[in-house]
Order: structure tokens, then C-alpha cells, then sequence
């Protein structure tokens, strides 16, 4: 666990600093790949910059909607460039919706989209895992196997490091490097997209039978598993439904 | 399209045992893996878990003991003189004591296995911050709560549960106010 790393007197989070390095790495990936499935890079650079710039921007109007009264003493805090003060799941959701919006105007082909941006996800994943590690969060339960590791007052299974591996396993799987363009051309669109999906929910539904935290339903049923099993369903019925599709228009790719 | 119709069938085929399988895990780890972790007991400086007990004393000797605080919400903050984020988040702070001294406990740790006492508390003085300020002499305390940088700042509920934990400043009043919102809001 290595939360914070020192750079002289500065102290660095080194779980932020992981998410940001995942995210450059994400973007760079996505760039490079995106090509190979007929999507223009400024396009999916443009539709990045905007999902990532109005997250920042929605959390923090979520935040102060959220507390508006905290920031009668201060009111120019709205500004602030201070990293808190921000609502992490509003921001996602405000970055989903722009996204959505800014492709639907541009008239991108909504799978292929998907497709292109798989790669940066998969690797966002890995930085999510390494994050865990680096913060202690995402703990496992307590365990007696000879790879436990000793956090927050117990030897637990080490389930950031099973989740890093997954999601690099899950990267490998799903990075188009080794990928011809044939292939590409051949699999119908979307599927890679939901291949990513539904490894990522079966690699969830695994590891939650070793993480501490969670809610459990009825005491017993851990609520991961289930939304990951639904995960699961939808995206194998998905990948089901576009393996049917006839070849789909040419002119419908960009 | 026999052949279409046929991989299909394969992929209908293979999509159910995987569902099934899947499914058998949740029965199967609800069943035998470890269930709810008794984290109320257990203590560790993480949200979620009790805030490790201390006893340490202020500049005039009063002895201070964490548990015995329990009963309203504590932010706890670690600091040292030498740390200009601490020093910026100092006036925040007490303005949250004074504003919220019937709701919250502001107390403050400071460091002084790695400060020097006599420079912490000119600053105390000259800035006039009246909340509770205990000193870290050996710096146990700190290392208990693994505090790898300063300023970090831990907000326990009435119970001494740890809500959250913030590293690294200056915290500016609006996210203390909010913090203490958050912590009113769980009681």
C-alpha cells in the first residue's frame, strides 16, 4: 500500500496519480486504435475532451446542488480547482449523457464507437485495480493462505492484486494489437465492446465472493454478484443478438 | 443460414451454462465465504472501521483521550508547523469550531516527533486557534493512523466510526462544512 508518494516535501496521491496515468494511457490507446474501426480519431478525441471536461464541470455543480448552503460563506469555492468538493457519480453520469449527445450530433455509429473506445476502458481498469492497491481500498477478507497480505488490521486476500491481474488479462484479451484488420472488419459491431463487458462482469462476480466490503442482501447475498450476474446476461444476449445481424451498411460506419 | 440458426443454437446453448454456472458461484460463495465483516469492532484508520483510541496531552498538561470525546462528531486533523497546507487549512478549521462547538470536536495532532513544539505553538498563539491541539511527542499516534502525509484529516461520527478520511490541503470551510453536514446527517 503506497497511498501517497513523496516528491521532496510535495506528497503526491498515488491513487489519483494512477487513475490519471490510466486515463493518458486510455486516450493514447484509443487514438491509435481507432481507425481500424472506422471511426475518425479527431471525432473520438473531441467526444473524450468533451465527456471528460463536462464531468469535471458536472460534478462539481452536483456537489454545490448537493451542499448549496456550504458554500454561502464562500461562494467563488463553485471555482475552486482544488481536487474535492467534486460528486464522483454525478460526474460520470453527466460525462455518460454529453457523450451520448455529442455522438448522436455527430452522427457516430454508436457500436463502432463503443469498439473504438474498448481499449482505453480496458486499460482504465487496470489503473482502477492498481489504484485499489495503492489506496487499501476494495479490501479482501480475512484469510489464512500463504499470499495474504496484512491490511487494516487482519491478513486478507490480496483481491486488489487478483483485480489488477483480471483487468490485465481483460486487456489483453480485448487490445486490438493483435488484431488483424480482417478480423476486425469481420466481427460485427459492438461485440468487442461487450466481450469487454461481459468479462469484466464475470471477473466482478468472482472477486466479490473475496472483498470485504459490500451490501448484502438479506445478509447473505452479496448485491456485486447479482448486478454483475445481470451484467453478465444482458451482454452475452447482446453479443448474441449482434452475431445475428446481417452485414450491416457500409455508409452507416462513420 | 442453417449454419447461422445452428451456431446460434451453440451460442444460446453455451450462454445458459454460463448463466447457470455463474449464478451456482453466488449460491455457493454466499454460502461458504466469509459473510459481513464486523468492521465496528475492528479498529484501523479507514473509513468504515473505529477510529484507533489515543491518549495524549495539550500544552498545559490536560490529557485528552479519544474515547472518551465519543458522543459527538470529531474531525481529527494531523499537522505540523513546517506544513504550509496545514497551516493554510488552520483558520478553516477553527472557523468550523466556533460556528459548530455545541455539533463537532475539532482536535488537532500535531506531529511533534517530526516539528518542533515551541514553533507550533508560537503559531497557535499568533493565530489564535482555540480548538484542542495535542501533541504527538513520539509520534506513535501518527504512525498508528498511518499518516504518510500532512495534513491528513480523519471525520469520525458520534460513535468513533471513521466517515472519512482526507489527505493532503489546504480543506477549504466549504468542504469542512459539508463534511460536518454529512456527519450530522448519519446520527
Amino acid at each position: 500500500m503506497f497511498p501517497v508518494l513523496h516528491v521532496g516535501r510535495v506528497a503526491l496521491q498515488t491513487p489519483d496519480l494512477l487513475i490519471l496515468l490510466g486515463i493518458w494511457v486510455g486516450v493514447m490507446l484509443i487514438e491509435k486504435f481507432a481507425e481500424r474501426f472506422s471511426i475518425s480519431t479527431k471525432q473520438l478525441e473531441n467526444l473524450t475532451l468533451w465527456s471528460l471536461l463536462s464531468g469535471l464541470v458536472g460534478a462539481r455543480l452536483l456537489y454545490f446542488l448537493k451542499f448549496p448552503q456550504a458554500f454561502l460563506a464562500n461562494p467563488l469555492d463553485i471555482l475552486s480547482l482544488r481536487p474535492f468538493l467534486l460528486d464522483f457519480e454525478g460526474g460520470v453520469t453527466v460525462a455518460l449523457i454529453v457523450a451520448l449527445i455529442y455522438g448522436q450530433k455527430r452522427k457516430m455509429s454508436f457500436w463502432s464507437t463503443l469498439d473504438a473506445l474498448t481499449p482505453g476502458f480496458a486499460v482504465f481498469a487496470v489503473s482502477l485495480g492498481l489504484a485499489h492497491l495503492a489506496s487499501g481500498n476494495a479490501y479482501g477478507i480475512e484469510t489464512r493462505l500463504p499470499w495474504g497480505i496484512e491490511l487494516w488490521g487482519a491478513v486478507r486476500h490480496p483481491v486488489q492484486i487478483y483485480e489488477t491481474l483480471a483487468a490485465m488479462l481483460i486487456l489483453y484479451l480485448v487490445l486490438p494489437l493483435k488484431f488483424r484488420q480482417e478480423t476486425i472488419e469481420r466481427q460485427k459491431r459492438g461485440v468487442l465492446f461487450l466481450k469487454f463487458v461481459a468479462l469484466s462482469a464475470a471477473a466482478n462476480l468472482l472477486l466479490d465472493t473475496f472483498r470485504a466490503e459490500g451490501i448484502r442482501w438479506f445478509g447473505v447475498v452479496r448485491a456485486g454478484q447479482v448486478t454483475a450476474w445481470l451484467v453478465l446476461a444482458l451482454s452475452l444476449w447482446l453479443i448474441g443478438r449482434r452475431q445475428q445481424t446481417e452485414t450491416e451498411n457500409p455508409a452507416n460506419l462513420l | 443460414m442453417r449454419n447461422l440458426s445452428k451456431s446460434d443454437k451453440y451460442w444460446k446453448i453455451f450462454v445458459l451454462i454460463i448463466l447457470v454456472l455463474a449464478a451456482g458461484w453466488i449460491v455457493v460463495s454466499s454460502l461458504f465465504f466469509a459473510t459481513t465483516e464486523e468492521k465496528n469492532t475492528l479498529a484501523a484508520p479507514r473509513t468504515g472501521f473505529q477510529a484507533p483510541d489515543f491518549q495524549l496531552s495539550t500544552e498545559d498538561g490536560q490529557s485528552i483521550h479519544l474515547a472518551e470525546l465519543q458522543g459527538k462528531p470529531i474531525i481529527l486533523n494531523f499537522w505540523a508547523s513546517w506544513c504550509l497546507p496545514c497551516k493554510a487549512e488552520m483558520p478553516a478549521l477553527e472557523k468550523i469550531h466556533k460556528r459548530y462547538a455545541d455539533q463537532v470536536i475539532v482536535l488537532g495532532v500535531n506531529n511533534t516527533a517530526g516539528d518542533h513544539q515551541p514553533i507550533a505553538s508560537r503559531f497557535l498563539r499568533e493565530n489564535a486557534i482555540t480548538f484542542l491541539i495535542v501533541w504527538d511527542l513520539d509520534g506513535s499516534v501518527t504512525s498508528r493512523y498511518r499518516v504518510n502525509a500532512l495534513p491528513t484529516t480523519f471525520f469520525l461520527d458520534r460513535n468513533g466510526q471513521i466517515q472519512n478520511v482526507i489527505i493532503g490541503g489546504p480543506m477549504s470551510e466549504t468542504l469542512l462544512i459539508t463534511e460536518v453536514e454529512k456527519l450530522s446527517q448519519g446520527e
